[in-house]
């Protein structure tokens, strides 16, 4: 890692760095159109970016500034101030950490600082806290909220009246949108934005899919932090043009034999989950010490949203992680694991996110029989320091690790 | 006064053995449909001539529902899933169930996944949109196909006719139980906190209109007796359930009476109105659509908070208490809001935590009985 981010500074004209450069951008343009008097928002990262991205709205992504807050080092502070408000411990992270920044409307060191909102833009596709916590927003800052209500989807497919019921929402909320900010909608840059963020999704599919080489070209934890970029900003041609950076990196690396995993690939893995950002470098070393390399993630092939009309897109909103149900979620992991050639799955039980972890247990036992790999589990978070503990990881991760080179050596 | 005291033993004899009246409906040949939260369409189950089932889990530990759940998700999904999985529940035909919050939605996919051969789930999706023509379209489309799935669990044929005979009976059991809430409420010396709450149970282990039968017959009873406070001092419940033994006896001990309560599993279910006219899967979908002032359904101007207030002022009430329960996101996000709202409104508020799991409830006892001198 360390060695990673010195390569980067060394050279700032790399896809990482283009990549990192447009998710700072994206704070300090909100910054900028504040202080022009512009009206910016917040923004839950799976409300259809499309939106605000043809109104040429600013946004910002709370749940983005969460991770980074966590990640640098200030998400045990945020969330006990919110425990302070009388919020219990037991809600997600990020909302705890977000409902804080709403009160003090700054971070503790500057970690990540954001411009307060004039509304908030809310869309409760990945979980129902989402919705409260943006009616805490709302309520808190007294500012208009806009939701787009994407039920949860027991089936495999989309139906119709889900289809529907996105749709008329998706009008709803550009009229609200368009009456708060006076903007106005433009078919023309909707199709345009449309096409930009195709082009997005493509170049990240194609770029996660270089972790199918064997050795592969990168590190698979680099991609936890390309997402938010993939997911927030894919309407964005700069975000088009970086991810397609990044294949030709990749390209690169697999002619030269080269990967920013730096040690030999002696395993390659699942990680399931949201990334423990406050223990980063802890969760990622006893892998990188083993030779573990994540090869599969659900991000790739989730986020990656291909359509090619409004209907597509309507049921890409309702086909994120987390909407979708048991059987579609283990068909997700079950081709990432395929694609990726792995030799086990490491899930992560995480506190914070209720939904997630609540059919992750089942979602485990189902890869482990179909695929016939060690799963494991550990307990973490995604922001709150106090739910992780490094003994039990590193035990997990060593029991797991044994279980690989064992069926490594049965299949000599 | 007797006579009464006879009609609440007959509630409390049916809301203390579930799984005799499971036995008993059965035994006469009657299918038996769960029904776990939250506000779905019961009155489909009882069109189709079966009996529905409250499903909202149970006092004990969680076993075999450990290996779905990890420890942090509410006891009424890990306990109702445990109902399923240890087998307490095989005699049901089918589980209808809402998705209205993160940890239901996980729980349907566990319920399939451990039960859902034997008890087929009957997945109920509802909008949290629910104010534009397009959230109440989604929902009649919604209600449609869980029109279906009840017919094909109950080997029956749901007709207009009779579904709008249900809903006029649950239309008059809802107003009954409003009554009986605040009757109850201002006769604490006639109905005891533990004996309120087993009327309300009761009504989940069998037919409304059996159910309503006994209640309207203790309504009239209850409205022969005056008003009598006694040295009871008037309170609000806010939260999702009450009917934890000892938090009943706790209430009762400390000389509380429940003139109104916020409670998911009371009056938020009783609130519900539907219009008896028109087609009835609209008329159901507009009723639950109609539904507000509560922490699991989308409400943007977060009128739950006042609604709690407002309950509080126009009963008289002194105190609120928030029965929190365990590991709720919906519920642990409006409290602080309440809890200050009634603040400002000078009404005494405490949160207690409740969970179906919990051995002992040593702090409650201490929080019961500071709380208890603040309403003097
Ligand atoms: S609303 Fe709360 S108590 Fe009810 S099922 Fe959901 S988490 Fe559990």
């Amino acid at each position: 890692m360390a060695e990673q981010e010195k390569t980067q500074k060394k050279d700032h004209s790399g896809a990482k760095y283009v990549i990192r450069a447009i998710a700072a951008k994206a704070y300090q343009d909100a910054y900028d159109a504040k202080a022009r008097g512009e009206k910016v928002g917040w923004c839950a990262s799976n409300f259809p970016q499309e939106i605000p991205e043809t109104l040429g709205l600013h946004v910002v992504y709370p749940e983005n500034q969460a991770a980074a807050i966590a990640a640098r080092g200030a998400g045990g502070t945020m969330c006990e101030h919110c425990e302070g408000l009388g919020f219990s411990n037991d809600l997600c992270a990020y909302s705890r950490i977000s409902m804080a920044y709403a009160d003090l409307t700054k971070c503790p060191n500057g970690e990540q600082d954001m411009p307060m909102p004039d509304f908030v833009l809310c869309c409760d596709n990945i979980c129902d806290c989402m919705f409260k916590w943006y009616e805490n927003l709302s309520q808190k800052l007294n500012i208009p909220l806009i939701m787009i209500d994407i039920p949860y989807n027991d089936k495999f497919e989309v139906d119709e009246k889900r289809t529907e019921y996105i749709r008329a929402q998706f009008i709803d909320a550009i009229k609200q949108l368009e009456d708060i900010t006076g903007k106005k909608w433009d078919d023309d840059r909707f199709k345009k934005v449309m096409a930009i963020s195709q082009r997005t999704a493509r170049a990240w599919l194609k770029a996660a899919s270089y972790c199918n080489y064997v050795p592969s070209p990168l590190n698979g934890f680099d991609l936890f932090n390309h997402m938010a970029v993939a997911v927030c900003a894919r309407g964005k041609e700069e975000s088009a043009e970086a991810f397609e950076q990044l294949c030709a990196e990749y390209e690169q690396s697999v002619k030269d034999h080269k990967s920013t995993w730096k040690v030999p690939e002696e395993h390659r893995i699942l990680f399931e989950g949201i990334a423990c950002w406050p223990y980063l470098r802890a969760t990622s070393t006893p892998l990188k010490e083993a030779g573990a390399n994540v090869t599969a993630t659900v991000y790739a092939n989730a986020f990656g949203v291909l359509y090619n009309n409004t209907n597509e897109l309507m049921q890409a909103y309702a086909n994120v992680p987390n909407c979708v149900n048991l059987e579609r979620a283990v068909k997700n992991r079950e081709d990432a694991c395929l694609d990726g050639k792995v030799d086990g799955a490491l899930i992560h039980i995480n506190r914070s996110c209720k939904l997630w972890s609540s059919i992750a247990p089942e979602m485990g036992r189902r890869i482990e029989n179909d695929l016939h790999i060690p799963v494991v589990m550990f307990d973490g978070d995604q922001a709150d320091p106090r739910n992780f503990s490094e003994a039990q990881y590193d035990t997990r991760v060593q029991g797991f690790v044994e279980v690989m080179n064992n069926n490594k050596k049965k299949g000599e | 006064m007797a006579d009464i005291q006879k009609q609440l033993n007959a509630f409390t004899e049916i809301a203390q053995n579930p799984a005799k009246q499971l036995d008993k409906y059965v035994d006469a040949g009657k299918r038996v449909i769960g029904v776990a939260p939250y506000y779905t369409p019961e009155e489909l189950v009882d069109a189709a001539g079966a009996v529905p089932f409250g499903v909202w889990g149970m006092q004990g530990p969680a076993d075999e529902a450990r290996q779905y759940f990890a420890p942090f998700y509410c006891s009424i999904c890990q306990m109702s899933l445990e109902m399923g999985l240890n087998h307490t529940l095989d005699k049901l035909s089918g589980l209808m169930c809402s998705a209205l919050c993160d940890t239901l939605k996980g729980f349907t996919q566990n319920w399939k996944a451990g039960n859902g051969e034997r008890i087929p789930l009957i997945f109920v999706s509802q909008p949290q949109n629910r104010f534009s023509p397009a959230g109440l379209k989604y929902t009649v489309d919604s209600y449609k196909e869980v029109k279906e799935k009840v017919q094909e669990c109950c080997g029956a044929i749901i007709d207009d006719d009779a579904l709008f005979d249900s809903i006029r009976l649950y239309n008059k059991w809802r107003k009954a139980m409003r009554k009986f809430i605040s009757l109850a409420g201002q006769r604490p010396t006639v109905v005891s906190v533990p004996q309120r709450s087993d009327v309300i149970e009761a009504s989940y282990f069998m037919p409304k209109a059996e159910h309503l039968a006994m209640l309207k017959d203790l309504n009239e009873a209850l409205e022969a007796v005056d008003p009598d406070m006694g040295d009871f001092s008037p309170v609000v419940l806010s939260g999702i359930y009450e009917n934890i033994p000892d938090i009943l006896r706790m209430l009762q001990e400390n000389r509380i009476s429940v003139v109104a309560d916020d409670l998911a599993k009371e009056s938020r279910t009783f609130a519900m109105e539907v219009s008896e006219e028109g087609d009835p899967i609209t008329a159901l979908a507009a009723g639950f659509c109609g539904m507000g002032n509560d922490s699991i359904l989308y409400d943007p101007k977060k009128n739950h908070i006042h609604h709690v207030v407002d309950l509080a002022k126009e009963n008289g009430a002194k105190g609120v208490i928030i029965l929190l329960a365990q590991f709720c996101d919906p519920e642990e996000f409006d409290a602080p809001f309440i809890t200050s709202a009634c603040e400002d409104a000078g009404i005494p508020c405490v949160t207690i935590g409740i969970d179906q799991s919990t051995e002992t409830y040593e702090q409650a006892r201490t929080q019961f009985e500071s709380f208890k001198d603040l309403l003097k």
